[in-house]
């Protein structure tokens, strides 16, 4: 088994386990209250994924993934 | 840009502050079995050598590599119920070295720069969709980069499912200052397409595949007898999943990483956004990566001389970046809802990479392990 897959094994498991057996069940208006909070919101922090972003990109090989067109820059 | 995420429209604005500081060092010179020319034509060990002269290198104690100071600005304006504008600054003061042939500190010059960045994003709503039209542009001493970018997303009548395409061009020239090259011209266009899906009341999913296409000159010239290929192609398969918590939130993301370098990566990221005491919140947050090397990295090999390549190949590098290791992150971010529309957050990060680390193979021999800690105070206000 690659890591790959391991990973996403994992994933699926832990996704199964932790949300029980109702996984698909998409929300109606009023059941999106939860996803609405703050700590919920996919990009949390502009300012630190930016940030994030730039460091590990001049320190690793691997990038991209997180959006389009973010500009370059000389330390990698 | 960030990744497209299934909202609408925003309702109120942002804007934010934010200082980061970076500072990285290893723990010691790097390649000591590296030989350099001694004084009378005879090749002595480069920890010898400093020794000698009194020099930086020697045996254990701390090298100081790279040290950044970023303050940063983000604004965000809904102009009315149509349109957003959104757009931020960046600062980057770097200073210090990092080293030109593996993690051998002894070739390394001293260095000083500012970066600047400024972008600009303009988004149109509708009913269902949305489209964003975006500009970057950065310079520093020897680099300058312009990058555009489309982006469109759809959501389902219901808004539980968005769909996401986004399209970038880079356009970057890079003058080195030990003038190895002169307008070294790199182009990258990239294409993004994912989805976002509301599984259920407290589950989040989103999936997003990429790929771009770096032409152009991609060596570093500041890495010895750097040569790579004028053509990479990338690809990249990201998983995020963010789960409600009774209280507090889980957050989980996976992305995967192949090019034509030949370098595999992964990278495992967790947060836990434990739930708020009174007006403080504290979320720890774990990475985990792990990179192949390019097929064109060499190891150093026992008994080398420097200054040339370790062996006479079309494409070569002795950039540790492009070598196989693993690095781990662990940190956390501490939020301080000052007042209404009012917020404070202060984040603390350390980060180590070493080729033992690596999963799914054996890590690059003869590299020595870095570590970084990175600081980060911001202030926001939502209006």
């Amino acid at each position: 088994m690659t890591l790959r897959t391991a990973v996403l094994a994992l994933a699926g498991l832990a996704l199964t386990g932790l949300t029980g057996c109702s996984l698909w069940s998409p929300p109606q208006p009023w059941e999106k209250g939860e996803l609405a909070r703050p700590e919920m919101r996919l990009d949390q922090d502009p300012l630190a994924s930016r940030f994030n972003q730039h460091t590990y990109f001049s320190r690793e090989a691997a990038s991209g993934g997180n959006g389009v067109g973010g500009g370059g820059c000389g330390c990698n | 840009m960030p990744a497209a995420h299934a909202e609408d429209a925003p309702e109120q604005g942002v804007v934010s502050f934010k200082w980061s500081g970076y500072r990285e060092a290893q723990a010691s010179s790097g390649t000591p079995e590296v030989h350099r020319p001694g004084a009378n034509g005879t090749r002595q060990p480069l920890a010898a050598i400093s020794a000698a002269s009194g020099g930086g290198i020697g045996q254990g104690g701390e090298y100081e590599r790279i040290k950044v100071s970023t303050p940063s600005l983000y604004a965000l304006v809904p102009l009315g119920r149509a349109w957003s504008v959104e757009g931020g600054a960046t600062l980057d003061a770097v200073s210090g070295a990092s080293p030109a042939y593996y993690s051998d500190m002894g070739g390394a010059g001293q260095m000083s720069d500012r970066r600047k960045a400024v972008d600009l994003k303009a988004t149109r709503y509708f009913e269902h969709q949305s489209l964003s039209l975006g500009l970057a542009h950065s310079t520093e001493t020897d680099y300058r980069s312009n990058a555009l970018s489309l982006e469109g997303r759809w959501s389902s009548d219901d808004h539980n499912t968005t769909w996401n395409l986004g399209l970038g061009l880079n356009r970057d020239q890079i003058d080195p200052t030990n003038g190895v090259i002169a307008q070294g011209r790199k182009t990258v266009r990239e294409l993004q397409l994912g989805v976002t899906q509301a599984l259920n009341p407290r589950d989040l999913l989103q999936v997003q595949l990429g790929y771009s296409l770096a032409t152009g000159y991609l060596s570093d010239p500041y890495k010895l007898a750097d040569t790579r290929p004028d053509r990479r192609t990338a690809e990249t398969l990201q998983l995020r999943w963010n789960h409600a918590l009774e209280r507090g939130a889980l957050r989980a993301g996976y992305r995967w990483y192949h090019d034509s370098f030949g370098i595999d990566a992964h990278t495992l990221d967790l947060a836990w956004a434990m739930p708020a005491w009174g007006a403080w919140s504290l979320t720890p947050a774990l990475r985990y990566y792990s990179q192949g090397a390019a097929s064109f990295y060499v190891d150093p090999p026992p008994g080398f001389f420097y200054p040339g390549p370790a062996v006479v190949q079309p494409y070569f590098s002795a950039d540790q970046r492009l070598s196989a290791f693993g690095a781990l992150t662990v940190g956390g971010t501490l939020g301080w809802a000052v007042a209404p529309g009012w917020s404070a957050d202060a984040t603390l990060q350390l980060y180590r990479q070493s080729s033992g680390w690596r999963v799914g193979g054996t890590g690059s021999p003869g590299i020595v392990p870095l570590t970084a800690l990175t600081v980060q105070l911001g202030v926001s206000h939502s209006f």
